[in-house]
C-alpha cells in the first residue's frame, strides 16, 4: 500500500479543519436555532394558518380563506381601537422619552457631574428605577391601590380631606390612569440606557466649558444632549414598538374597559383570542398587528443600521 | 471668590433636588401608601396582623384559602433562577458566534434578531397551546420557562453580542497562537472577559423571570402558585380586590423586597456597564 505523502496529509487536515470551522458557528448556535425555531417561528406559522379559519371553542380547523380578514375590517370598532392605539403609542412614547431624558439630566448630569451629589443622585435613579423592578401583578395592584373606589383608596382619602365623597376612578378616568402607569415604567426602563450614555461624556469636555463660562444650562444644551441623541434615538423607536404591543398591563389594570375605552390593538388581539375564545379572529387580528409592528421593525433597522454594527471577523480560523 | 461660587452650587443643587422631588412624588406616594398599609388596618392603626400569611393559610373568597406563601415563594425563585439560567446558557455561544465568526447568512440573521426581538409577544400565545401541547408541556413550569426563554432569546442575544464586540482581537489572538482550539479559547478566555454583560443578561432575565404573571396564568391552567399568581388570585375577575387590602400590600411587598436588595446589590454593575449598542 502507498504511503501518503506529508503534502497529502497537510491536505487532509487542511480540509478537515475548515470543516470543522465551518461547523462552527453553527455547533455554537444550534442550541438558539431550536428554541427560537419551536417558540418563535413554530407559533408563528400556527397563528398564520389559523388566522384562515373561523376556530372558536371547539378549536375545529374550519378553512374559511379570506372571510375572517374581510369580516375583520367590515368591524367599525376596529378604526376606534386602531386610532385610538396611535394616540396611545404617540404620545406615551413623547410623555415617556421626554421624563426619562429630564430625571436623566437632572440626576447623572446636574447631581453627579455639576453639583457632585452623587447620592442624591443614586437616591432618585433607584426610586426611578422601582417601576421597572416591580413585578407587574404589583405594579397594576398598587395602582388598584391609589385609585380604588372605597373611601380607603388613598385618592378617595385625599378627596375625604377637601370633604367630598368617595368615586370610582377607573369608571370616570381609566384612559388617563392607565396611561400614567403605562408611562412611568416605560420612562423607567430608559433610565439606566441613559445614565449611561451621559457617564460616557468624558468629563474634561464639560470641565472646559465650565472654565469658558458656560452655564449648565448651555451645556445641557450643547455636549450633554448631543451625547444622548444615538440613545433616544434607539429608545424611542424602541418605545413605540413596546407601546405598540402593550397588553399585559392592559389586562391587569383595565382589562381594556369600561366599555372598550382603554382597549389597544395588542389588548383586542388577546381579548378575542383568550376572553371570547375567538381563536381564528384573534390570529387574523395578530396576523395585522404583527404585519404593522413589522413595519416599524423594518424602520428600526433603516436607523440602527444593522449591517454596520456587525464587526467582521478578522480571524479564518 | 472661589469659596462664595462653591456656596453657590449647593443651593443650587438644592434647587434641582427640590424640582425631582416634586416629580418623583408620582412614584413615592403610591410606594410609601402600599408600604403603609401593609402596616396599618383599615381604620389607620398600627398592626403586624397583615403578615399573618406569612405562617398560616388565609380565607379570602367563598372558602377558598391562600396557601402559606413559603411555597409560592420558592417556586417563584425556581422559576425565576431557571429562566436566568437557561437564558445564560443559550445566550452566550450563539452571541459569540454571531459577533466573533464567519458564516454564510450572518447579516440576514442579525436582522432576523432584531425583527423577532420586536415581534408583538400576544401574536405568539395562541401558537404557544399547540407547541406545549405536542411536546406534553402543557401545565408545567418548564413548558413556560422554555417559551419565556425562546421568545427573549432575540433580544439577549443582540445585547451579548455588543459586549463579545468590545472584546479586544489581540486577547483570541494571542491564545490562537499558542495552541488553543477555538472552543477553548472560548471558554477560557473570552468567557471570563464578559463576565460583566452576563451578569446584567442573568439579572434581568431572573428579573423578568420573577415577575411573569400572564404566561403563567394562561399556560399553567389554574394551578399555578408562584408569588404573581398568589397575589393575581386575589383579584378576583372584575379586577376589584378579594382579600383583605392589608395582606395584600404585605405580600406584595414581600415580593418586591427580594427585587429591590438585587439590583441594589447589582447596581454597580447595571449601572457602569455600557448597555448594547450605544456605540454608534
Amino acid at each position: 500500500m502507498k504511503q501518503p505523502t506529508i503534502a497529502e496529509i497537510d491536505r487532509k487536515e487542511d480540509r478537515k479543519a475548515r470543516r470543522r470551522s465551518k461547523r462552527f458557528p453553527f455547533m455554537l448556535m444550534s442550541p438558539f436555532f431550536v428554541l427560537t425555531g419551536l417558540f418563535v417561528i413554530v407559533p408563528i406559522l400556527i397563528m398564520f394558518v389559523m388566522s384562515f379559519t373561523d376556530m372558536g371553542l371547539t378549536l375545529e380547523w374550519n378553512f374559511i380563506g379570506f372571510k375572517t380578514y374581510a369580516r375583520l375590517f367590515a368591524d367599525p370598532a376596529l378604526k376606534t381601537i386602531i386610532l385610538r392605539t396611535f394616540i396611545f403609542v404617540i404620545l406615551g412614547t413623547i410623555c415617556s422619552v421626554l421624563s426619562s431624558i429630564f430625571i436623566t439630566v437632572i440626576t447623572t448630569f446636574y447631581l453627579d457631574t455639576i453639583y457632585r451629589k452623587e447620592n442624591a443622585g443614586i437616591i432618585f435613579r433607584i426610586i426611578w428605577l422601582l417601576p421597572s423592578l416591580t413585578p407587574s401583578v404589583v405594579y397594576a395592584f398598587i395602582w388598584n391601590y391609589v385609585f380604588g373606589p372605597t373611601d380607603y383608596h388613598l385618592m378617595n382619602i385625599v378627596r375625604s380631606w377637601f370633604g367630598l365623597e368617595p368615586i370610582t376612578w377607573f369608571a370616570l378616568y381609566p384612559q388617563q390612569i392607565l396611561f400614567l402607569a403605562v408611562v412611568i415604567t416605560s420612562a423607567s426602563s430608559s433610565i439606566i440606557l441613559f445614565s449611561a450614555a451621559v457617564r460616557q461624556i468624558p468629563l474634561h469636555i464639560i470641565q472646559a466649558a465650565r472654565v469658558d463660562g458656560a452655564s449648565p444650562l448651555y451645556i445641557c444644551r450643547k455636549i450633554v444632549l448631543p451625547y444622548l441623541r444615538w440613545p433616544i434615538t434607539q429608545k424611542t423607536l424602541w418605545s413605540v414598538l413596546i407601546y405598540f404591543c402593550t397588553y399585559e398591563i392592559i389586562f391587569l389594570l383595565t382589562k381594556g374597559g369600561p366599555a372598550g375605552k382603554t382597549t389597544t390593538f395588542a389588548y383586542y388581539v388577546y381579548q378575542n383570542a383568550f376572553n371570547l375564545k375567538k381563536f381564528g379572529m384573534g390570529a387574523a387580528l395578530a396576523v395585522v398587528l404583527v404585519a404593522m409592528s413589522a413595519l416599524l421593525g423594518l424602520l428600526v433597522l433603516r436607523v440602527f443600521k444593522v449591517n454596520e454594527q456587525l464587526q467582521d471577523p478578522r480571524m479564518d480560523i | 471668590m472661589l469659596i462664595k461660587k462653591r456656596e453657590d452650587q449647593v443651593k443650587g443643587a438644592w434647587r434641582y433636588i427640590f424640582l425631582l422631588s416634586i416629580f418623583s412624588l408620582i412614584i413615592v406616594i403610591p410606594y410609601a401608601w402600599l408600604v403603609a398599609r401593609a402596616f396599618t388596618t383599615n381604620t389607620g392603626e398600627f398592626t403586624l396582623s397583615n403578615w399573618s400569611f406569612m405562617w398560616k393559610e388565609t380565607p379570602y373568597f367563598r372558602g377558598l384559602v391562600l396557601p402559606v406563601v413559603w411555597k409560592s415563594f420558592g417556586l417563584s425563585l425556581l422559576f425565576a433562577s431557571g429562566t436566568a439560567i437557561l437564558m445564560l446558557a443559550l445566550t452566550i455561544p450563539t452571541a459569540y458566534a454571531i459577533s466573533r465568526t464567519k458564516f454564510p447568512g450572518r447579516p440576514l440573521l442579525t436582522k432576523l434578531m432584531i425583527i423577532l426581538d420586536a415581534f408583538p409577544t400576544v401574536a405568539l400565545l395562541i401558537g404557544f397551546f399547540y407547541v406545549l401541547n405536542a411536546f406534553g408541556l402543557m401545565n408545567s413550569y418548564f413548558g413556560v420557562i422554555l417559551i419565556k426563554v425562546g421568545m427573549s432569546l432575540p433580544g439577549t442575544i443582540w445585547l451579548m453580542k455588543s459586549f463579545f464586540d468590545h472584546v479586544p482581537w489581540e486577547l483570541e489572538w494571542a491564545a490562537i497562537v499558542d495552541g488553543a482550539t477555538r472552543f477553548k479559547t472560548f471558554t477560557k478566555i473570552i468567557i471570563p472577559v464578559v463576565k460583566p454583560g452576563a451578569a446584567v443578561i442573568l439579572i434581568n432575565s431572573f428579573l423578568s423571570g420573577w415577575g411573569e404573571y400572564i404566561l403563567l396564568n394562561l399556560f399553567i391552567i389554574g394551578k399555578s402558585t408562584t408569588m404573581s399568581t398568589f397575589i393575581g388570585m386575589t383579584l378576583n375577575n372584575e379586577g376589584k380586590i378579594a382579600v383583605p387590602f392589608g395582606i395584600l400590600a404585605a405580600a406584595s411587598l414581600l415580593y418586591v423586597i427580594p427585587v429591590v436588595i438585587l439590583f441594589s446589590i447589582s447596581q454597580k454593575t447595571l449601572l457602569s456597564v455600557q448597555q448594547g449598542g450605544i456605540k454608534n
